[in-house]
């Protein structure tokens, strides 16, 4: 019934952008006092759509202005400005435009190169305009990402609230509730595009585009002061464990599901490899990796096992910064222990790092193991695929999204217990057929999570946003 | 080519009426009036949903709340943004606040003292509840490091009483 009179009211409205036109912002005014205005801000992109498709310039001249006025006053200036660029977009005037922002897109990481990812796949067929808030060259990201970003737009906004505490990282749990929300400034910019997406995390971005889309890796905060997740137009989960604590947290559904784009893989054949269990993680300074657990798991296999394991060696790659406590630790114990064939490999090149994924047979992963904390198990976990697409076998903690890439006894194994891993490994390390068949299908398996099916997705999604919101309507 | 004139006439006037409402966007501050809709919301924390990570968090920035607002005492300048009467109400202020302030030091002075012996102690609280919780934390990693080696040793026990019991049959064949 609602639905009918709603069709109604914005058949008769279309009808006088038609045929009486000047009759046009009366009737807008009208409507937007008695109805609810988000319901007329919806109709308004189709009313206008036939008033210009259908009347002569001059009719256009005295009208549009007229309504836009009204716009202005019932739903706000920012509106009125959005509803302008959707009709440039719908009468193709220009390419629409797309604004990404994180706060984070200075440094190197995975949740930065998904925004990037996005970035290359539409840089095509729309503007993209990168917004930071520290300085980031596209050069700096297709070392990093090795993508090549040369028609997107790099736009630098600074926040004075973190430039004035002079601090290098930028902290949303430094924003108390006292505090004026400084991500603000973020949210007027947002005004600037017709499609905003949020790859920050950061639910402290009020979007004001016609569209927007929040990239969420994990929802760190619950609902607070400023907590507007709940007004994006699309959110994105990168996995399903993180549209489980989307629900747990933020009581909301993510909508759209997209897998992170993983691209490590170079032949199609499987490379020389030797006795090598490889782990690819960063030294985090509180330890969530969990590099010196591997490394005491390893001494004591070595010592159950000496004959088989005196012919593999463990090697623990990473990223680190620099006076990394628990680094120091792993180093320590590797010092005082002496466990043989262990090699720490710190902040190496990606050829190097490529390299090592080549030869290894065995990729252990151990982040969530020990944890009581949702988000310091991993949300997805990158470097395990990157392994996968490498024909290394995966033994990982079984948790988080580790979950949904390793399947249990077929494309490698998953451990609760540092028991079940040594056991796991020294299963794999002694039976060359079943090492075989397994990497064999970690291979397919970890081809499901390449770049050209995350571009794919996006497009997808994108066009579906086109589709819905950038089309001119049939009736107009 | 008429159509195109149209399309491109359309395309300017947009672009006019845009440039417009940019320029009164840039003089709208508040984020809720440039959309008429109030955007914020007050969300109450549920602290036995919280995980032990969030709570600590919770403790920090409550604690850091407390301390800023510890010295009760403290004299914010009197400012009024009325313009002419603005002047008289903040005289007015000044004296009423010269008058009652040897009344209320007292009691503004205990209420401070207070407030830091609060802070103090919840702080002392904090650092010895994290003390204690590291401590458990290395029992209970103790405990599974203990319990995998007995398994361990529970195995190797087991596969040499199995050996054990079929070199037995063995030998009695």
């Amino acid at each position: 019934m609602i639905q009918k009179e709603k069709d109604n009211y914005a058949s008769i409205t279309i009808d006088l952008a038609k045929n009486s036109p000047q009759k046009l912002p009366p009737r807008v005014k009208e409507l937007y006092e008695k109805e609810n205005v988000d319901k007329i801000n919806s109709l308004i992109p189709s009313v206008l759509s036939a008033l210009i498709n259908t009347q002569d310039l001059e009719i256009i001249d005295s009208v549009l202005p007229r309504i836009i006025k009204i716009v202005s006053e019932y739903a706000g200036v920012q509106i009125s400005y959005n509803l302008l660029s959707r009709i440039e977009v719908m009468f193709q005037f220009r390419k629409p435009s797309i604004g990404i922002y994180d706060h984070t897109f200075n440094i190197i990481g995975g949740g930065q190169k998904y925004g990037c990812t996005i970035a290359y796949a539409l840089q095509n067929d729309f503007n993209v305009t990168l917004i930071a808030n520290r300085s980031v060259t596209q050069q700096d990201l297709k070392n990093w990402y090795n993508l090549d970003l040369d028609q997107c737009k790099i736009k630098v906004l600074k926040l004075p609230f973190f430039e004035e505490k002079g601090v290098q990282e930028i902290d949303p749990l430094a924003v108390t509730k006292r505090d004026e929300n400084p991500f603000h400034l973020i949210s007027r910019e947002s005004g600037n595009y017709d499609i905003f997406i949020n790859n920050s995390m950061l639910e402290m971005v009020y979007p004001l585009s016609n569209v927007s889309v929040l990239i969420c890796h994990f929802p760190e905060r619950r609902r607070s002061r400023y907590f507007y997740a709940d007004r994006y137009t699309f959110v994105v989960n990168n996995s399903k464990y993180t549209a489980e604590w989307i629900r747990k947290k933020w009581k909301m559904s993510a909508t759209t599901h997209i897998y992170p784009p993983v691209d490590l893989h170079d032949s199609k054949r499987v490379p020389q490899k030797e006795n090598i269990i490889l782990s690819v993680a960063r030294f985090e300074k509180g330890g969530s990796k969990q590099q010196l657990e591997m490394a005491k798991a390893f001494a004591d296999l070595s010592q159950a096992n000496p004959k088989v394991l005196k012919n593999w060696r463990l090697i623990l790659a990473g990223g680190s910064v620099n006076n990394n406590p628990y680094l120091q630790g792993i180093e320590k114990f590797l010092a005082s222990e002496h466990p043989k064939n262990i090699d720490l490999r710190v902040n190496i090149p990606l050829k190097e790092l490529k390299s090592l994924y080549e030869k290894a047979r065995i990729f252990w992963h151990f982040c969530g193991l020990y944890q009581s904390d949702p988000s310091l198990v991993e949300h997805f976990g990158m470097s395990i695929v990157e392994a996968m697409q490498n024909w290394c076998v995966p033994i990982v903690f079984d948790g988080g999204g580790q979950k949904e890439i390793v399947e249990q006894g077929i494309s490698g194994y998953r451990f609760s217990s540092l028991k079940e891993l040594k056991d796991k490994t020294f299963e794999v390390m002694n039976d060359n057929v079943s090492w075989e068949n397994l990497s064999q299908r970690a291979y397919t398996r970890g081809m499901v999570f390449t770049k050209e099916v995350f571009v794919a997705k996006v497009k997808e999604l994108f066009e579906q946003i086109m589709n819905t919101y950038f089309m001119l309507p049939s009736n107009s | 080519m008429k159509i195109n004139s149209k399309k491109e006439q359309i395309k300017r006037r947009i672009g006019f009426l845009k440039k417009e409402l940019l320029d009164q966007k840039e003089k709208i501050e508040k984020i809720e009036k440039l959309t008429k809709k109030q955007i914020d919301c007050n969300f109450e924390v549920n602290f036995w949903e919280l995980s032990e990570k969030e709570l600590d968090q919770e403790m920090g920035n409550r604690l850091s709340m407390l301390n800023e607002d510890i010295d009760c005492a403290r004299l914010e300048k009197i400012t009024s943004h009325r313009k002419g009467v603005g002047i008289l109400i903040v005289v007015f202020k000044n004296i009423a606040r010269k008058i009652l302030l040897p009344f209320l030091t007292p009691v503004f002075e205990k209420q401070k003292r207070f407030n830091e012996e609060m802070v103090a102690c919840h702080l002392a609280s904090f650092i010895r509840f994290k003390s204690i919780e590291r401590r458990l934390r290395e029992l209970e990693k103790d405990i599974a490091e203990t319990n995998e080696k007995q398994e361990t040793i529970q195995d190797g026990i087991e596969s040499s009483l199995e050996r054990q019991k079929k070199n037995d049959t063995e030998r009695k064949r």
